[in-house]
């Protein structure tokens, strides 16, 4: 989902919890069992309808249109699961990225270098959230984008303490190596654009 | 149609002319969606073992549903 810089690792990868897209599936498999209540609704106007188009008819309509809705509804579940599954948040120990889907055709990608983060706050409301472990993290930053919020996201406690960890980690780097330049720094020496290994990717 | 009464006939038929629309219209989203959905995979690095995983019941699913709504469409016509 992003490539990682020369001497970067992978801390962690997290994503909204599962709940979230399951809500979303059993909201829509009751959508797309409609027709059936739609069905015995009208059970008593049946014989009517039968009497004007007949019962082959009748069949081949009911479920020519309920075949095209549960498809409909197929599709958009589809939809929902692919902004579910690319909503994620990737902890390096050289930044913190948040990717946010949104729809189809828009992504919202925000990186933050560690030592820019001021302070994160973890949300948690509800029973359900509380018991199944979910919330939101707030990530205050002293950049021009002063506040990035994830929402839902699974394990929040453990979500912070990675990224204080890493914050952590980032001030006592600058502390010891206070000349060293940040990775996301544009260097200029033909050295450093020419030695470089291409990037690994992570999935 | 004013002051006459509708007959079967008149009722099947634009039943048809609703069934051809919808047709056209869910097969393109299914089709259409499919490949979008696909490319996102591929793209974002869902791996590929996840990808095929994916296509498969994404296929199979919508392919049913859209074979049972191609036969039912059919019957209508025919009747």
């Amino acid at each position: 989902m992003i490539d990682l810089q020369i001497g970067e690792t992978l801390l962690m990868l997290q994503r909204k919890h599962w709940f979230a897209i399951f809500l979303e599936g059993m909201v829509l498999l009751l959508i797309a069992l409609l027709p059936l209540v739609i069905i015995i609704a009208v059970h008593f106007l049946l014989p009517l309808i039968y009497q004007i188009m007949g019962i082959p008819a009748t069949v081949s309509i009911y479920v020519f249109f309920s075949s095209a809705w549960m498809l409909l509804m197929w599709v958009v579940f589809y939809v929902a699961f692919t902004n579910y599954y690319l909503d994620v948040l990737i902890i390096t120990n050289k930044r913190i990225v948040d990717i946010e889907q949104i729809g189809l055709f828009s992504r919202d990608v925000a990186s933050i270098p560690p030592e820019n983060i001021q302070d994160v706050k973890i949300e948690t409301t509800g029973m359900l959230a509380t018991f199944m472990d979910y919330g939101d993290i707030h990530i205050q930053t002293a950049g021009s984008n002063k506040e990035l919020l994830v929402r839902g996201i699974a394990e929040p406690s453990k979500v912070k303490a990675q990224i204080l960890a890493v914050h952590q980690d980032a001030k006592n780097k600058a502390l010891h190596h206070p000349t060293q330049q940040h990775p996301d720094t544009p260097t200029t020496t033909p050295d450093a654009t020419t030695n470089q290994t291409p990037p690994t990717h992570v999935a | 149609m004013i002051g006459q009464e509708l007959s079967s006939v008149d009722i099947l038929r634009m039943v048809v002319m609703l069934a051809t629309l919808v047709i056209l219209f869910v097969g393109v989203i299914y089709v259409v969606l499919g490949f979008t959905l696909k490319y996102h995979w591929q793209k974002y690095g869902l791996g590929e073992d996840n990808v095929r995983k994916l296509k498969r019941r994404y296929f199979w699913v919508g392919g049913s549903l859209l074979l049972l709504m191609l036969f039912s469409y059919v019957v209508i016509l025919f009747i």
